[in-house]
């Protein structure tokens, strides 16, 4: 009993002191987990033109990041997603796996054999806008150009009767064999704007014709933008000569009316009213 | 150290004259034990019968003696022994057993201006001896104190050298707001401050005694309801010199360094935080980067930085000498103590010494005069580095490893849009340092009045001085930068900055006593008239100058005079009282003590400043009663109650009962120069008065079986009222003055203390004992003059003082089901999603739950960071000459809430803890902790019971190990006894919570951890 006591009272303390000692040294260092590791397989979706699946089977991930080699930005994703791809190429899609460990990357070529235009031509802006042949409104009130800045398009300019070569000009937009066309056929005369001498006065036919795109986004006001090659006045424009930009924002279109508006929005801005042929 | 070989020499001198001196006479040696528990007993009178030589017993209960050639008889007394006489038999080692007298009943205890038998102690007082105090390898008494005895709420909230004191709190928290809990020092029958009491050197303790109740503390009135700690410092006693010299040489480390995540895991983490918040973003490590980290080949570029251990990893020393005498005469006796401490910090620009020196002298100058003069002093010298204490470790604890601290070059690195801790620490960053000589004296005459037995009068001047020094000088400190080509620039200098100041105080005490005690048949009195009078002023004066062009010379006069800033303060304190005190028992059976005292105190308005605190108590010692006698196992039982009242005047801020201007500098412009101005501050409260405590006591205390077993029991109650508290939102916006503090607040206080006691002998060389003390005490706002629109869940009133008030965390939402279904935060509609802390819908505007997590689900979340129960077992073995003691502290009921770095990943783009490993992600949804962000604003980041953790924790707060070297064979070279040990502060701790000790007290982590200490010891007494 006496000894045991002594041992136990010895054992103990003695242990507790080596405990102390050896644990003020040790430093854990903890566990962060296995890294995703990425990896994905890319199918098409025969319903949907230039659509693949992109279908992930990486191990170990909860959190996934697409980057399409498009040119777009990395973004957040599922594990099985999808990429669209309007225009033919050779495209490198990127898959980035995150777990608890880390991430991990994986990358697959991907090849697009044909432009697809399925998603402006199903575009109900672009429909109206291919419908119709298009001219400036011709009621003198209806003000058909006005002239000011994205918050007040009539600042500068609050529009007036048209020139009578004005009111001839029509503009027809089309989609046919994978090409977009712009028409323009001044019926004889153009009206010069401030940029072409002599200036504000109906003077030679100007007619064109020129590809265009779409795209049914817009920065700034409107539904959609047209963008016309270059910027290439007095020979390429839409309403007056002396317009600011090729960038032309749809406003509103109906089958009967469309306003459309010319420059960007920090600059000066030329707002046309055209109504259907 | 050459302090060290000094001391060496000289006692090393002592030693050979001693044995010179001797070899004419018989030495004799021995040493005196308790006969029941083996404990050696110091301070025990051995006398030569027929002779005037005297002398006492050391520590080890060694003593050694010269018997003239025809003398051979021994007289041993210890008080509360059977006295032992012996004759030497020629052997020159004598055993001394003394048997206990029926029970150790008979010991003095130190009460308030006086002593008592313990056996007639009505109050209820705990003791810790001397023995217990040294044993703890501390530079601060304060720690010595803690898990000793019950009742005694100690927490240890840094170890930083010079600073770290522990808070006290006798039974617990009974005020609120600004008023403080900190107990009365009272060092032989004076009132000082605290560092008077804790930075005292254990050596020159004779016990220090703690006075829980009114009934004793009921003689200091308005000074006592926070409770008294009474220090007895060693005397002289008649006898041969006796000479003991104690060194200590110490380690100390951090008792738990934080479990930060290195360069990779942050890495990893960081990026999954960053993704948490925005899903589309790219990973700011990329896999090259965090390999980098990770494989370590270019740490000056990708750096693995462990800033706490850089800072704190390290171990500092602390060295203790003490060197005292002790002897005199009948007529005059002398006890001297001088003391050193060498406190080093974890990094060398910190450090503290402390010189104590202690003179008590008692003086017989006539049969019935004694005169008793005390001189101590104390030199205390702290450096630490001109950064405070909470910057450098806001930053420690902050910065992430993937910033380098130090580049393999050596050169300081600037780690990006972090200070650099090692810069603050480093000796060129300049230092702030502090000296406080402080000279303490104490006279006292006593006379004993010859005509009437039993009465004497008393006179004491205490007259105290102190100066200050702090002189702060901050340089810059160069951080460098590593360019692409490999070499190194330094970042913008900065100009230096100094400030001086100067401090003094000085106070007078004087006190009168009329002492009265006698004996009628059975019937025992005494009295205690005492009159008190107190003045106290201090004066300081500070300077500063900054943006120094040169820092050549660290004088004020070479610093620009622009932006200088000087400061004068000066004020006084008074305080007169009168107290009256009776003891009257009756065969030691029936006991009872009145007291009154009457206070003046100046921080009241004059018709409000005088105040009577009266306290009776009565005991009954039962074992004493004839029907009692019978019961064998039964040594001593007794009953005993008291109430009272006592006052705390010690108020945040003085003069409450006058209207209060304040100074406005340079802010009124008058003929274009700006002049100084007084803007009102609160309007003045004439009745303010001090608070009032309440308190009851009843208590048993007995012991069984011979010291087998001895048990203390006491409940207690206390209610404090007139705590100092606003009324908020009583009077319109349109009032426009501040109101005053009001006395309105009222805290109940209660709770029990339990002492069990084991004392065994199991053979001659073998005992043990083993002494466990618990006290619980709970603390319940009653009155606290809240607005009566604080909802029900957010009212401090029925709650407990200084607890915690949040979000009541339920859990984490596990996934995007549980989130939908769950109230959410209204506050972070938008950034809120499953991995997120969920939390308890308790309330609404209309006092229901309304579905949403706001304000109103605000609710109290527990008691706070004091704990409601704290223990102490203490035990110990003795074998021969070895001993083991031990000490295990614990505190339980006990909350702390950690914010900020402490607590959050990435705070501040802070660091990150290893428990963060067990973070939320989808494919975790169990876990431990939310998911990450980097965001600190957020909805886990709102204060929670998720961040309230229980400290409770149980610590091996001390060992001592120790081998006593016979007598016999000291003799040799003069020395009577020699002891060598090893001993260990804070050596375990165990603990549920995190990062932090459990013993911090800052919410963010921001402190100076506590130590555990290696130590090593030697005493030698001659």
């Amino acid at each position: 009993m006496k000894f045991n006591l002594r041992l136990f009272s010895l054992a103990i303390t003695t242990g507790c002191m080596l405990t102390a000692i050896t644990q003020g040294c040790k430093k854990t260092t903890g566990e962060l987990g296995t890294p995703a590791t990425a990896s994905f397989t890319v199918s098409p979706i025969t319903s949907k033109p230039n659509t693949f699946l992109l279908n992930s089977n990486s191990t170990n991930a909860f959190r996934y990041q697409w980057n399409l080699g498009d040119g777009s930005v990395t973004r957040a994703g599922n594990a099985t997603d999808t990429a669209y791809f309007p225009k033919k190429g050779t495209y490198l899609v990127k898959l980035y796996a995150y777990g608890r460990g880390g991430y991990t990357v994986d990358s697959q070529t991907v090849v697009v054999a044909t432009d697809d235009f399925s998603s402006i031509t199903n575009n109900p802006t672009f429909q109206l806008l291919t419908a119709k042949t298009w001219k400036l409104d011709p009621v003198p009130t209806a003000r058909a150009v006005i002239v000011g800045t994205e918050g007040n398009p009539g600042e500068y300019y609050q529009g007036g009767p048209l020139a009578d070569c004005q009111i001839t000009d029509t503009y027809k937009f089309s989609f046919s064999s994978n090409i977009f066309t712009l028409a323009y056929n001044a019926n004889g005369s153009t009206f010069n704007g401030g940029n072409v001498q002599p200036n504000y006065s109906c003077v030679a036919d100007k007619s064109y014709s020129t590809p265009f795109t779409f795209s049914p986004t817009a920065d700034g006001v409107g539904i959609a933008t047209i963008t016309l090659p270059g910027f290439m006045p007095p020979t390429r424009f839409i309403g007056t000569t002396d317009i600011t930009s090729n960038n032309y924002r749809i406003i509103s279109i109906n089958a009967t009316s469309m306003v459309l508006r010319a420059g960007k929005k920090n600059e000066t801005v030329f707002q046309f009213k055209f109504i259907a042929q | 150290m050459k302090l060290h070989l000094k001391i060496w020499l000289v006692i090393l001198g002592m030693a050979f004259c001693g044995t010179g001196v001797m070899a004419q006479a018989t030495t004799v040696t021995g040493t005196i034990t308790n006969k029941t528990t083996g404990a050696p007993l110091e301070g025990a009178t051995v006398s030569v019968v027929g002779t005037k030589i005297i002398t006492t017993s050391n520590s080890a209960g060694a003593f050694t003696v010269q018997l003239p050639a025809n003398r051979r008889k021994i007289k041993v007394t210890y008080i509360g022994m059977n006295d032992l006489e012996l004759t030497s038999d020629g052997s020159s080692q004598l055993i001394v057993e003394l048997a206990p007298r029926e029970s150790t009943m008979d010991e003095v205890v130190v009460v308030g201006y006086g002593t008592q038998k313990k056996s007639n102690v009505t109050g209820s007082i705990s003791t810790v001896k001397t023995k217990e105090l040294v044993q703890s390898p501390v530079g601060d008494l304060s720690n010595a104190l803690t898990g000793r005895v019950s009742g005694v709420i100690t927490k240890q909230t840094t170890g930083e050298p010079g600073r770290d004191g522990a808070q006290i709190f006798i039974r617990g928290n009974a005020t609120f707001g600004a008023g403080t809990m900190e107990p009365l020092f009272v060092v032989d029958g004076i009132v000082r401050q605290y560092r008077d009491f804790s930075q005292l050197d254990a050596n020159e303790i004779e016990s220090v005694n703690v006075l829980k109740d009114a009934s004793s503390a009921a003689i200091f009135g308005v000074k006592g309801a926070n409770g008294v700690i009474l220090v007895t410092t060693k005397r002289g006693k008649a006898g041969k010199l006796s000479a003991s010299y104690s060194f200590n040489y110490g380690v100390n480390k951090v008792t738990r360094l934080p479990d930060n995540l290195g360069s990779y895991e942050y890495g990893v983490l960081y990026n999954e935080a960053k993704l948490n918040d925005n899903p589309n973003a790219t990973p700011e490590f990329t896999n090259d980067r965090l390999e980098l980290f990770k494989n370590g080949t270019d740490r000056d570029r990708y750096p693995n930085t462990d800033w706490m251990d850089l800072v704190l990893g390290g171990s500092a020393t602390r060295m203790q000498h003490n060197l005292s005498f002790n002897g005199g005469s009948e007529k005059v006796k002398y006890f001297t103590s001088l003391g050193y401490l060498d406190d080093k910090g974890l990094y060398s620009s910190l450090g503290y010494k402390r010189y104590n020196i202690r003179t008590n002298l008692d003086i017989q100058l006539t049969n019935s005069t004694k005169f008793s003069a005390d001189i101590s002093g104390r030199l205390e010298n702290r450096d630490a580095p001109p950064t405070g204490t909470s910057t450098i470790f806001e930053h420690t604890m902050r910065n992430p490893p993937t910033q380098p601290a130090i580049f393999s070059n050596g050169l300081l690195a600037a780690p990006g849009v972090y200070p650099n801790p090692l810069a603050f620490i480093n000796e060129n960053n300049g230092y702030d340092r502090n000296s406080d000589n402080t000279i303490l004296t104490n006279f006292q005459i006593t006379q004993d009045i010859p005509w009437v037995k039993g009465l004497s009068v008393k006179g004491v001047l205490a007259f105290d001085r102190n100066f200050s020094y702090n002189k702060r000088w901050t340089k810059w400190v160069p951080l460098y930068v590593k360019n692409a080509d490999g070499t190194f620039s330094a970042n913008a200098p900065v100009l230096s900055s100094l400030s001086k100041s100067f401090g003094e105080g000085k106070s007078l005490e004087l006190q009168g006593h009329i002492n009265y005690d006698q004996r009628f048949g059975k019937h025992n009195v005494s009295a205690l008239v005492l009159f008190l009078q107190k003045e106290s002023s201090n004066s300081g004066l500070y300077a500063a100058r900054n943006s120094f062009t040169s820092s050549a010379l660290e004088i004020l006069n070479f610093g620009p005079a622009l932006n200088e800033t000087l400061n004068d303060n000066e004020d006084k304190y008074g305080l007169r009282s009168a107290a009256a005190r009776v003891n009257y028992d009756f065969a030691g059976k029936y006991l009872f003590q009145v007291s009154l005292r009457r206070d003046q105190s100046e921080n009241f308005a004059p018709d409000k400043r005088t105040g009577y605190f009266p306290a009776i108590s009565v005991g009954w010692v039962a074992s004493k009663e004839s029907f009692f006698q019978e019961i064998t196992a039964l040594d001593y039982l007794k009953f005993k109650g008291s109430t009272g009242q006592l006052g705390s005047d010690r108020i945040p801020s003085r003069f409450g009962y006058y209207n209060r201007y304040n100074l406005v500098s340079n802010n009124y412009p008058f003929g274009g120069t700006l002049v100084n101005g007084l803007a009102p501050g609160a309007i003045a409260n004439p009745s303010l008065t001090w608070e009032t405590a309440t308190k009851t006591d009843i208590g048993v205390e007995a012991r069984l079986w011979k010291g087998l077993l001895g048990i203390d029991f006491i409940y207690f109650k206390e209610r404090r009222e007139d705590i100092l508290a606003t009324k908020s939102l009583s009077v319109p916006f349109t009032f426009g003055g501040t109101l005053p503090s009001e006395n309105l607040g009222i805290v109940d206080n209660k709770g029990f203390e339990l002492t069990l006691n084991h004392d065994n002998r199991i053979s001659r060389n073998l005992s043990y004992y083993v002494k466990s003390n618990l006290t619980f005490a709970r603390n319940k706002i009653i009155e606290a003059a809240e607005a009566a629109n604080v909802p029900d869940n957010r009212k401090i009133t029925g709650r407990s003082n200084n607890g915690y008030y949040g979000y009541q965390a339920i859990g984490i939402f596990k996934d995007m089901n549980d989130y939908i279904n769950s109230p959410k935060t209204s506050a972070f509609s938008n950034s809120t999603g499953p991995g997120d802390i969920k939390y308890a819908d308790i309330s609404g505007p209309n006092g229901k739950p309304d579905g949403v997590i706001d304000p109103y689900d605000i609710t109290y979340l527990g008691g706070g960071p004091l704990p409601e129960v704290s223990y102490g077992i203490t035990g110990g073995v003795i074998y021969k000459n070895f001993e083991l003691n031990f000490l295990w502290q614990g505190a339980t009921k006990v909350q702390q809430l950690l914010i900020q770095n402490a607590a959050w990943a990435f705070y501040n783009s802070g660091r990150v803890t290893a428990e963060w490993l067990n973070r939320w992600t989808p494919d975790n949804p169990d876990a431990a902790l939310p998911r990450l962000s980097l965001q600190s604003d957020r909805n886990n980041n709102l204060i929670s019971s998720y961040w309230v953790k229980d400290a409770s924790f149980l610590r091996l707060k001390n060992v001592e190990f120790a081998y006593t070297v016979k007598p016999a064979l000291l003799t040799k070279v003069g020395a009577s006894s020699l002891r060598f040990y090893a001993n260990g502060q804070n050596l375990l701790t165990f603990t549920d919570i995190k990062n932090v000790d459990p013993e911090n007290n800052n919410a963010s982590g921001w402190y100076y951890p506590q130590q555990v200490t290696f130590n090593f010891g030697v005493n030698v007494q001659f």
